[in-house]
């Protein structure tokens, strides 16, 4: 459903992505661990198409991402890390644009997912009224107006308190068990260890592991995820000015 | 995809619409009624520029090259303000990834991008309505005529527009990141000073009604600018079968449109419009040094200083107002105006700085004051900064509205333009203080209305007072009033500066 080939992102000069190889199949949820500025969001947005690989490819849903990106667009749902969503709409007016522009035709399906966000009560309020946990479960769900086949979520958990975490965690393994395929990055190795089909671990640009969780394990002889990803990241920072 | 394409431009101008609709039904009375007030200066400043231009351009021996060379004039002004305004909306518009991820197609996305660059032009285009209407009012034009000159403006807009925008895809491409945000910003520093240079230039030969002079310039000016589209726009008034200007002005302004929507379909990346972070090897030896701290006061003076600079339009906001303000006075009052008048143009050029400048400077805050709150032990160098920045803008206003009714600058003009700066800018940041905008969570709210009506009354009695001073030549009164003025401000600010410190963020 995902896949990466030799894929290379420069920024001017600065290498964000180096020779990436990866294939993730559908129905699997696959969490993309790495320090910041590892090259986590530069590789998501790739796969958005809202940025272009420097060499190599990525396809998506079977759809290459340079050469059909308005046919992956409509392929993918994608939540950001920080979402920039329009402070003067509703949340459900909100949602009423996107799916106007997905065209979803069902408006049961917005207040079905308001509801499953639990922003119900907020959901004639203006977005800017929202704290950052509320905007994230808000773009979440319109991540997910169209069913898409592949979600592409940055640090979905991020910010947001534990109920809603776990709502979050809940609907993915759902969406999973469903069929579509789930590519995610995160900084919570909890959240990974519980929900990863599969994790990879990125360092300044380079893919340094990939697999399930206890294969991980046995193959760095780590008795956690957080003893292996310091073992093969080391406790130092990424390279300063990679990520956008 | 072809048939597709109206319906997403229809959910796109929806998606405007609403935004556009909610941000006005939220507006508070206060705001509402500032936005009136406003409203109306502007048309007093339309009627009274419309009165000059119609007899300028009646007293122009050759109308055409004369309008040839102020049409050219708002023709550049355009260009350059539009490519200021499309480097936000294509290149930093928080919206960039929401809808970048989303499949709609790339002309769509120009289209909604391109009118909202129309849109905010438009504030610039209602500015050279007068130019327009002088010219044809001074022709006598029948209804036909005015019709295509409506036209030929509408278009030279548009024009503008697309060139501005076809100048920042270009530049975005070929400048460096950090280089090409201090070209625009220069360029729209530019442009806000340019602008109203100009318009002061006007006001002072009307004023001095040295018709002749500037009627030479400006058909000096007409030979350099012939080259420009707006000399067709110019003829559609004049010649006899207008239809090859009119077909000139459509197949520019269509190629342009084309050109910059091909150029963005093409061309335009979305990473070219990320913001570089990191900086270069001297920024990184900079921040590397040891660096002399700064007291609080002064850190945030500098701060809303390079805001001001960095940013165009709030300072393009916060200025022309003021300048409106000034040239309503400066036509509309004769020679002979005597003292209250000379005081009455400088507390009205700090009633503005007040309710734009000082206002903004604390509700712009709502989100790091409760950061400040836990830096500082108090908020009295915060608002001590912002009262000084407040009073340091109005100044070099305040004395040139002074200047104008001075034939003779005595100390009046000095200390009363020290006074009334200090005054209101004081004033307005502790009314900002007293009652901010912004509520507990970080979330914001208009301008409450008692702050209004403290500025009102400020206002009245200030002016009632130094404009007695001036009717009875009782300078004590001056001073009186003065240094009550700074008083009161004073006083108002170390309240308002409790009032946020105790406020419950």
């Amino acid at each position: 459903m995902i896949q990466l080939v030799e894929l290379v992102k420069y920024y001017g000069r600065t290498p964000a992505l180096r020779g990436v190889n990866l294939k993730v199949e559908a129905g699997e949820l696959f969490v993309l661990l790495g320090p910041n500025g590892a090259g986590k969001t530069t590789l998501i947005k790739i796969l958005t198409t809202l940025l272009r690989p420097t060499a190599g490819e990525a396809y998506v849903a079977g759809l290459s991402v340079l050469r059909s990106p308005q046919a992956v667009k409509e392929r993918i749902g994608y939540l950001p890390d920080v979402p920039e969503l329009y402070g003067k709409l509703t949340g459900c007016e909100l949602l009423e644009f996107l799916a106007d522009l997905h065209r979803v035709g069902d408006r049961h399906r917005i207040l079905e997912l308001l509801e499953r966000m639990e922003l119900q009560e907020a959901a004639h309020r203006f977005v800017e009224t929202y704290s950052l946990g509320m905007r994230k479960k808000l773009a979440l769900a319109g991540a997910l107006l169209h069913r898409p086949e592949v979600l592409l979520l940055d640090e979905p958990t991020g910010s947001l308190d534990p109920r809603s975490a776990r709502v979050v965690k809940d609907l993915l393994r759902e969406l999973c068990q469903a069929g579509t395929t789930v590519f995610m990055t995160t900084h919570i190795l909890e959240v990974a260890a519980q929900l990863a089909d599969r994790v990879g671990i990125l360092d300044r640009g380079r893919l340094l592991a990939c697999g399930a969780v206890a294969e991980l394990l046995a193959e760095h002889r780590c008795a956690s995820l957080e003893d292996a990803f310091l073992a093969l990241t080391g406790t130092g920072e990424g390279p300063e000015g990679v990520s956008p | 995809m072809r048939a597709q394409r109206p319906r997403t431009w229809w959910l796109l101008l929806r998606l405007r619409t609403r935004i556009a609709w909610n941000t006005l039904r939220t507006l508070s009375r206060g705001r509402l009624l500032l936005s009136v007030l406003l409203l109306a200066l502007l048309g007093a400043y339309g009627v009274q520029l419309t009165g000059v231009f119609f007899h300028l351009f009646r007293a122009a021996e050759d109308p055409l090259a004369f309008a040839t060379a102020n049409f050219g004039m708002f023709f550049l002004f355009g260009i350059v303000q539009a490519a200021s305004i499309a480097m936000q909306r294509f290149v930093t518009d928080s919206d960039l990834e929401l809808l970048g991820a989303l499949p709609i197609p790339p002309r769509d996305l120009f289209v909604f991008r391109f009118w909202g660059v129309n849109a905010d032009l438009l504030r610039l285009g209602l500015l050279s309505v007068p130019f327009y209407l002088g010219y044809g009012l001074a022709l006598r034009l029948p209804w036909g005529r005015w019709a295509l000159l409506a036209l030929g403006w509408a278009l030279v807009w548009l024009l503008s527009a697309a060139l501005g925008v076809l100048i920042v895809l270009g530049v975005i491409r070929l400048v460096h990141r950090r280089g090409r945000a201090a070209f625009f910003r220069v360029t729209s520093l530019l442009v806000v000073v340019g602008l109203f240079a100009v318009l002061m230039g006007y006001a002072s030969f009307v004023r001095h009604e040295d018709l002749r002079t500037l009627v030479a310039s400006m058909q000096r000016w007409s030979g350099l600018l012939r080259w420009a589209p707006t000399t067709w726009c110019a003829r559609l008034a004049v010649v006899h079968s207008p239809w090859q200007e009119v077909l000139g002005l459509v197949v520019a302004t269509a190629l342009s449109v084309e050109g910059a929507a091909l150029a963005y379909v093409r061309g335009f990346r979305y990473e070219d419009a990320l913001v570089e972070r990191g900086g270069g090897t001297a920024r990184r030896r900079r921040q590397a040094a040891p660096r002399p701290l700064r007291p609080a006061w002064w850190a945030v003076f500098v701060k809303e200083t390079r805001t001001a600079l960095r940013d165009p339009s709030l300072l393009f906001g916060w200025v022309s107002p003021i300048v409106l303000i000034l040239l309503v006075f400066y036509f509309t009052q004769s020679d002979t105006a005597g003292g209250p008048t000379f005081y009455l143009s400088q507390n009205m050029v700090g009633f503005f700085v007040a309710l734009r400048v000082a206002f903004s400077l604390i509700s712009r805050e709502g989100e790091t004051f409760p950061w400040l709150r836990v830096h500082l032990r108090t908020l009295r160098p915060v608002i001590f900064a912002k009262s000084l920045f407040a009073s340091i803008f109005a100044l070099p206003l305040v004395l040139l509205a002074g200047l104008w009714w001075s034939r003779a600058p005595d100390w009046r003009l000095w200390v009363g333009g020290l006074g009334i700066a200090v005054g209101y800018g004081t004033f307005g940041v502790g009314l900002g203080g007293l009652f901010p905008r912004f509520q507990p969570g970080g979330a914001t709210r208009s301008v409450r209305l008692p702050g209004f009506v403290a500025l009102y009354t400020y206002f009245f009695v200030a002016t009632f007072g130094l404009a007695l001073s001036e009717v009875l030549k009782r300078p004590w009164i001056a001073a009186f009033v003065l240094s009550g003025m700074v008083l009161v401000g004073l006083w108002t600010a170390a309240r308002g500066s409790r009032r946020l410190a105790a406020m419950e963020l």
